[in-house]
């Protein structure tokens, strides 16, 4: 089963599904990134087999102590994803390394698009705010900031991972 | 249906054009960008062009000048008319409206201006007269006014919006009978369990909660189960079943989450039954509870129309959809984040 560790998370994905960190790829790193007054990439790519769907994740993992402020959440998702879908369609095209080129070709050649932002959590209860940060606030202005790219952003995390193929450890 | 309302130098609005959906309209806006002013203006001239205000079979222009200008000075309560047209430096402005309601009944246009004191100009009049009367649920719960308030309102003068007259009067009413009652119970079922009784009159006229037998006076009643019983008491009596026009303003006044989710199911049953429902809100909790019974699988979603309302240069601007994405920013969705943000700063010191 193809897997992906960032920092203290383990993701693992159905077999068949092809994944790669997209912020290591050298195309990005070498030649994409600069661009402009310099450009993103989101955490982790991954296409399900069958030219179905091309997952876009973004993992936040805050159990160290937040570091974003959640207004600006959404708002850096979306430049991840947009950065990334320009990555992805100059990868095809132009990247040396056959490998990167062949999965953002396949990425691109999908039916749709999914944008997921894995946040993991301090566990720390408190009454009035029993999540520091609320998921569904920053799902509902994820969606308002990506709607063009999916309708349905999802925010994760391991305790609930519904609409998610995957695993996560 | 109300389809569209386009509006020039009214109150806040600059210049707006609102389209509607035949079955929920959701209108979002901090205080201050003409929520309610859009409510009202709907349901006055709606109102006026309700059937049976006179003879004829479409109002005619010579009734409307004055019976629009009338209601709008009843319902929005200003000094004189023209303080409602929106003013810029040079002072004097012309305040212009078109109402579209769709074939058979056509357009309404009228405008006024800042030295109107009592009338408007009607430029263009209904073909014919609307079948029902809108009903307006103020922010307030209405049941425990009745029924000295009616009486108190055409007798002496009371610094009060017509609207609250309006709706006491809808209010007492007599139950609906006949081939309406099966989709009377089916809407009033879920009401009557969250409130645990059913709303009773006396001969009097005073309104009553019967729980298992045992009355109790509204006054006693918690304000939340107020606003339901109001809202049960308008569907009882046939004033919000089949085809109808309801303006909600602020549903979640005074009600706790509990209650909010409930009026959120019965806004939709409403929209769902064939009713226009116009219904404006800050409440993020209200926006979300209509999103949720909106996506449940296996019913019918009404048509659906979301305006947010923001304030531009020199006037409001209006943003709109069918989706609660298409209305901008959600001041209530932006103060939770920044809440957030301050919880965060706070635990971090």
């Amino acid at each position: 089963m193809p897997s992906i560790t960032e920092g203290n998370l383990t993701f693992e994905f159905p077999s068949g599904w092809e994944v790669s960190k997209l912020d290591a790829w050298s195309f990005y790193r070498k030649q994409f990134m600069s661009i402009g007054n310099g450009t993103k990439a989101i955490d982790v790519l991954a296409v399900e087999p069958g030219r179905t769907c091309a997952w876009l994740i973004e993992i936040k993992d805050y159990r160290q102590g937040p570091r974003t402020k959640t207004l600006e959440i959404a708002d850096e998702i979306a430049i991840k994803v947009r950065d990334s879908l320009a990555l992805l369609a100059a990868a095809r095209v132009n990247a040396t390394d056959g490998d990167q080129k062949a999965i953002a070709n396949r990425a691109l050649n999908v039916r749709s698009l999914r944008v997921v932002l894995h946040l993991e959590q301090r566990v720390k209860p408190s009454r009035l705010f029993p999540r520091e940060i609320d998921q569904a606030n920053v799902q509902q202005k994820l969606r308002q900031r990506v709607k063009a790219i999916d309708p349905h952003p999802m925010v994760r995390e391991r305790a609930v991972m519904a609409g998610c193929p995957w695993t996560v450890r | 249906m109300i389809e569209s309302l386009r509006l020039k130098d009214f109150t806040v609005f600059k210049d707006a054009g609102l389209e509607f959906a035949p079955g929920l309209n959701v209108i979002v806006g901090e205080n201050g960008t003409g929520k309610t002013h859009i409510l009202k203006l709907a349901y006055s001239i709606t109102y006026v062009c309700t059937k049976g205000r006179e003879p004829g079979s479409a109002p005619t222009k010579a009734y409307l000048q004055s019976a629009i200008g009338k209601k709008l000075t009843s319902v929005f309560r200003p000094d004189e008319l023209g303080r409602l047209a929106r003013r810029d430096r040079r002072g004097r402005q012309r305040s212009e409206v078109h109402c579209s309601y769709g074939p058979p009944t056509n357009g309404l246009a009228f405008s006024f201006n800042t030295a109107s004191r009592s009338e408007v100009n009607v430029e263009e009049a209904p073909s014919q007269w609307i079948e029902k009367l809108p009903v307006y649920l103020p922010t307030r719960e209405l049941l425990t006014l009745f029924p000295g308030f009616i009486s108190l309102y055409e007798t002496s003068y009371l610094p009060f919006e017509e609207t609250w007259r309006d709706t006491s009067v809808l209010l007492g009413a007599p139950l609906a009978r006949g081939p309406r009652e099966k989709r009377i119970r089916e809407l009033l079922v879920p009401l009557e369990n969250a409130m645990d009784g059913k709303v009773e009159q006396d001969e009097g006229g005073r309104f009553y909660l019967n729980s298992g037998g045992v009355s109790t006076e509204m006054h006693l009643v918690a304000e939340g189960f107020r606003k339901l019983a109001m809202i049960a008491r308008l569907i009882a009596t046939g004033s919000l079943i089949d085809k109808g026009f309801l303006f909600w303003d602020e549903p979640e006044a005074n009600l706790n989450p509990r209650i909010i989710k409930l009026v959120a199911q019965t806004i939709v049953h409403l929209a769902q039954s064939g009713i226009q429902v116009f219904v404006a809100t800050h409440s993020l909790f209200l926006l979300r509870e209509l999103e949720l019974v909106l996506q449940q699988p296996r019913q019918k979603r009404p048509e659906c129309q979301f305006i947010g309302l923001h304030r531009g240069d020199g006037g409001v601007d209006v943003f709109q959809g069918a989706t609660v994405d298409d209305i901008g920013e959600i001041t209530a969705l932006e103060e939770e984040l920044r809440q957030s943000d301050r919880y965060l700063e706070v635990e971090a010191a």
